[in-house]
């Protein structure tokens, strides 16, 4: 069922390789700004939990998803499809259907380039997919405008404001983690976005 | 109503925070059983809060703070 926070978390799906990272770590900071909290499969470690069954009560207990597919191809050692995303987009699709509760839960389909998902799951193809085109930048503004669009709350800044604060925040971040004793390579998510919440907090 | 919002909405510029007097009427018209004419949701500022993760972390809370101070300061150097 929805929790309390159900209306401010942003459940992030998406890969969560190395070379994925700068658009991950910029769009965690683009939903925090926004005033929103960011979500995802990363945050709980605890290894006793079933990860199919922490991933749909973390879809459960969010609004507003985003789902990102840009990485829906083959892996380059097994030659196999990454198919993780593509089923937490099916799970979500399956809670706003199914669940009365989530009816109004709102999606944001990314993906790097126009019409490439009708190729691999063409049942999406009445969805308004979004192209990021693997820039940060771009990322950010959709993220940013889609929040704004499908929360109606006027206080989220613009998506130019964001990107400026995230590139001052990622000037001050080796600063940080060398205060705090943290590898910048290898942050968890929890840390990261403690340091994304506190840098925001202290920049109002 | 999320329908209606959503069709009303799309052409605006989403780029922007502020919004045109004709898009602020937009808004306001698209919200349930609102108008421009009566509607109060653009009369009153909204305040963004920063939420803080609700998972645990292993930072002091001080330190994180004297470490992005710190970090902010050098930068304005």
């Amino acid at each position: 069922l929805p929790n309390a926070e159900y209306d401010q978390n942003v459940f992030i799906n998406c890969p969560f390789d190395q070379e994925y990272a700068p658009l991950f770590e910029a769009t965690v900071f683009a939903v925090n700004d926004a005033g929103f909290r960011p979500k995802c499969a990363r945050e709980r470690l605890d290894s006793s939990e079933v990860r199919l069954h922490k991933i749909v009560a973390l879809i459960a207990s969010s609004r507003y998803s985003i789902h990102d597919l840009s990485r829906t191809g083959l892996d380059s050692i097994t030659t196999l499809p990454r198919f993780n995303m593509p089923l937490e987009l099916g799970i979500d699709l399956g809670c706003k259907a199914y669940h009365p509760q989530c009816a109004d839960k709102s999606l944001l389909i990314f993906d790097s380039e126009q019409h490439r998902f009708q190729k691999f799951v063409s049942d999406i193809g009445g969805q308004d997919i979004h192209q990021h085109g693997n820039d940060v930048k771009t990322a950010v503004i959709r993220v940013r405008n889609w929040l704004r669009t499908e929360s109606g709350r006027s206080s989220i800044p613009g998506g130019a404001t964001i990107y400026s604060r995230y590139q001052m925040y990622r000037q001050d971040l080796p600063g940080i983690c060398a205060d705090l004793r943290l590898d910048i390579s290898d942050l968890a998510f929890a840390d990261f976005c403690f340091t994304v919440a506190e840098w925001l907090k202290t920049h109002g | 109503v999320s329908h209606c919002r959503r069709m009303s909405t799309q052409n605006v510029d989403r780029s922007r925070s502020v919004l045109s007097a004709e898009e602020m009427t937009l808004m306001a018209k698209s919200k349930p059983n609102g108008n421009a004419k009566h509607s109060s949701v653009k009369t009153k500022k909204e305040r963004r809060v920063i939420l803080f993760p609700t998972e645990p972390t292993t930072i002091p809370r001080e330190e994180l703070e004297r470490a992005v101070a710190r970090a902010i300061a050098a930068r304005k150097k």
